[in-house]
């Protein structure tokens, strides 16, 4: 159970604060509801590039940084598709320092041509980094533009091309600002070595002034259900094979989501599940495998990647892959199956719980979800999880027609 | 109007006082230390079990890395699968680990399955017997896991750099191959378990809910363990005159980049030193190397410098991933900060804040018990005194730029580092 006070500012500005007085730290958790699913499809990758611009200071602090590490703190920052989150951990006795940095940088971002200059360079070099330099680097770019063809999720949160990163100007920046990173559109939450009463009023304190901003959420095309089989080769040439199977799965807020998580899980939640035990170790067609989900707001994917062991081929990989799912869906589960990975579960929840860091932006994600409360709920939806919804799930979701299959070929 | 409440910084108290865990081995029954960082209020624990049967002590190449997967491939009593299979009951995780000099056994559960779990993670270091079959498939996928790596230009400078600061047939130096992948048998992998692993736990580290009782029941189960005395001498194989290395990985965007020169274990008397000069070089977000070839030039999304330290030696390692058109620049750029440290004093501001960032880094692994288990390890397994943590920040305030720039003069020399490239040099 995580205790947390809840309050809203008269700006909007969601407030939640989890007490943990033996810690000397505190968490400052900052969650902007604006992801890469609200860009325009010509301009892809801006949200993640904004990201990197408010690290460029403010009107009252110049820089971010200084301050925050002078105080002892250390930070960082991270952009998906549904939202954009930035996270401060220092000693609690100095949490007033990340209060004034966050809130100084929500209401007086500095914009500049220099800067924004300057972060285009360094992302276009994370985009080499991280997509293109990897052998599977664009392996996110191939599936969500194969499992997504109307929503907005079709294109990675980095961007769908260099050329949209390259191509953002100063008035993107600024429109992007005004509407996405006001106190209306954020949820914050400390957690750590700090009072209830303290916390609720030093956020006042900085951000109680700050005004609304407008935006208008556009309403995210859906697509409907795929019927027929996509199938794509990546050209680029692999050192090893490699095997993509996706599929579209159901929104974190249908109740059908726990059952897709502990689905994924039943293939590849451990040593003990499907995969590892009857593909790698069993017949060791597989050098390695799994199943997982993204668990995004919108419908997300359910992704299955294998890696043929030498001198098995992508079909036969793939052939044993359809053999383990149907297998699964036909003859049902083994005795105790389901309960081993619900106990999984509850070990990684219990051992996240350790973490302020970690509860800190749970609780800021369930809250922009609608109710924080949530966060209180999810073991209990996990062991709700029947095998006959699991299974009848899967059987909705895990068909040929509604697969989009990626391939890479090892370079001969 | 009324005034912003934001228009003047917030007063920062400086950390005066980190609450450092006490160090106090546990002589155990069985010969082994024990170490621990309870806390009754979590439901769930750690316990790692350290061995000193790394690379030093092999007779065969990438013994040690192989011997320490099998470890949870089947006992005597239960097969890999039902290994496995109880873990995942539980809901608890097995995990095998090494680093160069060690080897680690570590079991992550809920408190309340100790009692069960405590004996099944003992029968694996008392009776594991290595199945072929098993060995068989880890080797396959190890082959697999070689030619993924391979095409990735960072790990091939990380492998190239090290290889050449160690030399390729030191324990520290060599890279694993597929020759010495194929070579590797049941046969060698029982001598290197028989000779330091079974009956040679070293330390043991427990942390969260453990009560005593299942201390004692680890106490019993273990049996008599050989204790053997680390003996660690500091390593002096010399230097190469080769310098600089070239690997061409076609297709790639980028360039890795890598620098390197040997240093020494923590134990050495300008580790502390060294550590904080690192740390403003390129330690931290607000680094040299990040505030100018990141945030200033645009160069690089990552670029950090590290300071690695092994039982017997050590070695400050930069590194960088540079467009190809950029790469010479950012070269330069990286020398010069090198340069910088050498001839300018650190001004007092930037010293300060640096000084202030690790005290809140330090406070940060004094929270919870199993941070600060890992900062235990880090004393024991370094061979620090006891009290190293206070000496540091000691060390921390007195530390002043003179210094940090003579440090620079010693271990900051360009011309000192080997130097790799990987990347599309075509």
């Amino acid at each position: 159970m995580i205790e947390f006070h809840r309050r809203v500012l008269s700006n909007g500005l969601r407030v939640l604060v989890h007490e943990d007085l033996g810690s000397p730290m505190c968490a400052v958790n900052v969650l902007y509801q604006v992801g890469s699913r609200d860009e325009d499809e010509n301009r892809t990758g801006f949200a993640h590039l904004f990201e990197h611009l408010m690290f460029g200071g403010s009107k009252n602090a110049p820089s971010f940084d200084e301050p925050l590490q002078n105080a002892g703190g250390d930070n960082n920052a991270f952009t998906n598709s549904d939202f954009t989150n930035f996270y401060d951990v220092i000693p609690a006795e100095n949490v007033e320092t990340a209060l004034w940095l966050e809130a100084d940088r929500m209401q007086d971002l500095i914009i500049s041509s220099e800067a924004l200059e300057v972060q285009r360079k360094v992302v276009l070099e994370e985009y080499a980094e991280t997509c293109l330099n990897p052998p599977f680097g664009l392996t996110w770019h191939h599936l969500s533009g194969m499992v997504y063809e109307k929503h907005p999720y079709r294109w990675p949160t980095i961007g769908l091309r260099r050329e949209h990163i390259a191509d953002a100007s100063l008035d993107d920046v600024a429109k992007f600002f005004n509407q996405w990173y006001g106190p209306n559109n954020a949820v914050i939450c400390l957690a750590g070595g700090l009072e209830a009463d303290k916390a609720f009023s030093l956020v006042e304190k900085y951000f109680g002034d700050i005004g609304q901003r407008t935006f208008a959420r556009k309403r995210y095309p859906q697509d409907s259900v795929q019927n027929a089989v996509k199938v794509h080769h990546s050209d680029r040439e692999a050192p090893i094979d490699a095997l993509y199977l996706a599929f579209r799965g159901v929104a974190k807020s249908d109740p059908d989501f726990y059952a897709m998580d502990l689905l994924s899980d039943v293939f590849s939640g451990g040593r003990s599940a499907r995969f590892f035990k009857n593909l790698v170790q069993g017949q060791r067609i597989l050098s390695s495998a799994d199943a997982y989900i993204s668990g995004t707001v919108d419908p997300g994917m359910f992704v299955i990647e294998a890696k043929p062991s030498e001198g098995v081929s992508l079909e036969q990989a793939e052939k044993a892959i359809w053999q383990e799912i149907d297998t699964l869906l036909q003859d049902g589960l083994d005795d105790g199956e389901l309960q081993r990975q619900v106990n999984k579960v509850e070990s990684q929840l219990k051992f996240s719980e350790i973490s302020n860091l970690h509860k800190a932006m749970s609780l800021c994600f369930h809250e922009s979800m609608g109710d924080a409360n949530e966060i209180n709920q999810e073991m209990a939806k996990y062991h709700n999880v029947s095998a006959d919804s699991m299974l009848n799930l899967g059987a909705r979701l895990l068909q040929e027609n509604s697969c989009s299959k990626l391939y890479y070929h090892k370079k001969i | 109007m009324k005034e912003n409440p934001r228009a003047t910084a917030p007063l920062i108290s400086t950390i005066q006082k980190i609450n450092f865990p006490i160090i106090q081995a546990q002589r155990m029954v069985c010969g082994a230390d024990l170490y621990a960082e309870l806390h009754a209020g979590y439901e769930v624990c750690k316990l790692q079990l350290s061995f000193l049967a790394g690379r030093p002590q092999e007779a065969q190449r990438l013994s040690s890395r192989f011997a320490a997967m099998m470890l949870k491939e089947g006992t005597t009593l239960r097969s890999s699968e039902e290994l496995a299979e109880l873990f995942d009951e539980y809901g608890a995780s097995i995990q095998t680990s090494f680093t160069l000099d060690r080897v680690y056994l570590t079991l992550y559960c809920l408190s309340r399955h100790l009692d069960i779990l405590i004996p099944v993670l003992v029968s694996l270091i008392n009776d594991s017997n290595f199945p072929d079959d098993e060995l068989a498939r880890l080797k396959e996928q190890s082959q697999q896991k070689l030619l993924y790596d391979l095409a990735k230009p960072d790990i091939v400078s990380y492998r190239k750099v090290t290889e050449m600061l160690f030399g390729e047939s030191h324990p520290y130096g060599y890279n694993s191959s597929e020759e010495d992948i194929a070579k590797i048998t049941r046969d060698s992998l029982l001598e290197h378990y028989g000779r330091t692993i079974r009956g040679s736990v070293d330390k043991i580290y427990v942390a969260g809910h453990v009560q005593d009782h299942h201390i004692e029941i680890l106490d019993s189960l273990l049996g008599p363990q050989r204790v053997e005395c680390m003996d660690a001498k500091d390593d002096i194989e010399m230097l190469k005159d080769e310098h600089e290395a070239q690997v061409t990985l076609p297709g790639m965007e980028q360039m890795s980049i890598r620098l390197g020169r040997k240093t020494f274990a923590k134990r050495h008397e300008d580790y502390m030193g060294l550590s904080l000069l690192n740390t403003i070089l390129g330690g931290y977000f607000g680094s040299r190397l990040m505030s100018q070839i990141r945030e200033n030039m645009g160069l690089t999304y990552g670029i950090h410098s590290s300071l690695e330290s092994y039982a017997t030696a050590g070695c400050l390692l930069i590194s960088a991933d540079v467009n190809e058109v950029n790469h010479r620049k950012a070269l330069d750029a990286i020398k010069a900060e090198m340069i910088k440290l050498q001839e300018h004093l650190i001004p007092d501001e930037e010293l300060d804040l640096v000084r202030n960032y690790i005290k809140g880094i330090l406070l940060g692994r004094s929270d919870g018990a199993f941070k600060r288990i890992r900062s235990v390890i880090n004393v024991v397994e370094n061979q620090l005194s006891l009290d190293y943590y206070d000496r540091y920040l000691d060390y921390l305030e007195r530390a002043n730029s003179t210094e940090l720039r003579d440090l620079a003069r010693i271990y900051l020399n360009p011309t000192d580092y080997y130097q790799v490239i990987v990347g599309d040099l075509g």
